[in-house]
């Protein structure tokens, strides 16, 4: 006898079947349950035929995709024209100039400025400041480590940013952090205005950036 | 598909980080059309696609020596991939991504009348109705063979959500294939 649980179960299970992805005690039900129960053969073959659907797109892609793409950008890099990591950020939050000819001036004087600014702001120890601290040496800057949510768009990581008087200053990094800084006396009020903003994942108090790999 | 395994793309990850160019090329070989697929699956543009995959192996040259070997050499990739598709996807307008749609029936006999090529033709056109993180699921369930759990991780959501969105994919892709066999 089937039951609804039995399908159920069969539903989650065949697709890792199919694939070949469940461990020997899931694969012996799965078998179980397809020996038993009539119809539960054609469920398999229909997932079988879309896992070979996907797999025959996938063929059908050259081999060499992205290739000149990457060649060039190594190309760039030997030639040591490729943006720092700051200006690579801030590049990603700017509208493309292909797009808007008429903002590219514009955003490409803002990116300068925000470039500087963004420097100054994260460089605790220029001599300046530390010429005029006289008592526990260089303050230490905090940063805001903030993922946002996969499916948060470009408005909505604006939007937070605004609210809270944000700006990034480095990432996004590899698992998709980035780093904010906020006026001093705004750090915990912002940090838990962007915790509850929906659009994001996690935020951390960090006091300082990721290292430098290169 | 060509395959690599855990291992060797560990060395080559090691070959990378150390800046030899010919074992990014040979990466590239093996896992470029695996990101395409990947980043298709989000993005709906081929060229938007191809231009992931480049970026994807330059963030990979620039930070392999990130790679600690805590998980396997290709969930670490498309980590990467899938935070380059979704920077991609945030710089563009909202998307409209549906996500729980309507039940269909379970009708499972209908697809009986396609023949094995005309099924798969129907399923990739099915398919590209989906919501991207319906196809990114399937994608990574059927084609890479993730577990449940990797999929969960890579998608970073709860593996209740990955069951969910197998169940709806699936379905809208049964309900898409009775429509196409109706108006034929």
């Amino acid at each position: 006898m089937t039951t609804p649980d039995d399908k159920r179960r069969f539903d989650e299970l065949v697709p890792f079947y199919v694939s070949g992805a469940l461990g020997a005690a899931e694969r012996a039900w799965v078998e179980a349950y397809l020996a038993r129960v009539p119809g539960a053969r054609a469920e398999l073959a229909w997932h079988q035929a879309l896992a070979g659907a996907i797999e025959e797109r996938v063929a059908s892609v050259p081999e060499d995709v992205g290739l000149a793409g990457l060649q060039a950008r190594l190309a760039a890099e030997r030639r040591g024209a490729r943006p720092g990591r700051l200006l690579a950020a801030l590049e990603r939050w700017l509208p493309r100039p292909a797009v808007y000819p008429a903002f590219a001036g514009a955003a490409a004087i803002v990116l300068v400025q925000a470039v500087a600014i963004g420097v100054l702001v994260t460089r605790p120890e220029t001599p300046v400041y530390s010429d005029v601290r006289s008592l526990g040496g260089p303050e230490r800057q905090s940063y805001l480590q903030v993922n946002f949510k996969p499916e948060a768009t470009e408005r909505d990581l604006r939007l937070a940013l605004i609210r809270v008087g944000g700006r990034i200053v480095h990432g996004p990094g590899q698992l998709g952090d980035y780093y904010v800084v906020v006026p001093g006396d705004r750090v915990e009020p912002a940090r838990r205005e962007l915790e509850a903003s929906g659009v994001v994942e996690a935020v951390a108090l960090v006091d300082k950036l990721p290292a430098r790999e290169e | 598909m060509l395959k690599l395994d855990p291992e060797a793309a560990r060395r080559l990850l090691e070959r990378i980080a150390g800046g030899d160019e010919a074992a990014l090329a040979e990466l590239h070989r093996v896992f470029a059309r695996r990101v395409f697929a990947f980043a298709q699956a989000r993005l709906r543009d081929d060229a938007a696609a191809e231009e992931a995959v480049a970026d994807t192996f330059f963030e990979i040259w620039r930070h392999a020596r990130r790679f600690r070997g805590e998980s396997q050499p290709s969930t670490w990739m498309f980590g990467i991939a899938r935070n380059i598709v979704l920077n991609k996807l945030r710089a563009r307008a909202p998307e409209t991504d549906e996500l729980d749609e309507a039940m269909p029936t379970d009708d499972l006999g209908a697809f009986d009348e396609l023949a094995r090529k005309e099924l798969r033709a129907g399923i990739l056109r099915c398919m590209e109705a989906l919501s991207a993180a319906h196809r990114e699921c399937l994608y990574l369930v059927f084609y890479e063979g993730l577990s449940l759990a990797e999929v969960a991780a890579l998608q970073g959501c709860p593996e209740n959500t990955v069951k969910t969105r197998l169940f709806h994919a699936r379905r809208n892709i049964k309900d898409c294939l009775g429509g196409l066999r109706e108006g034929a």
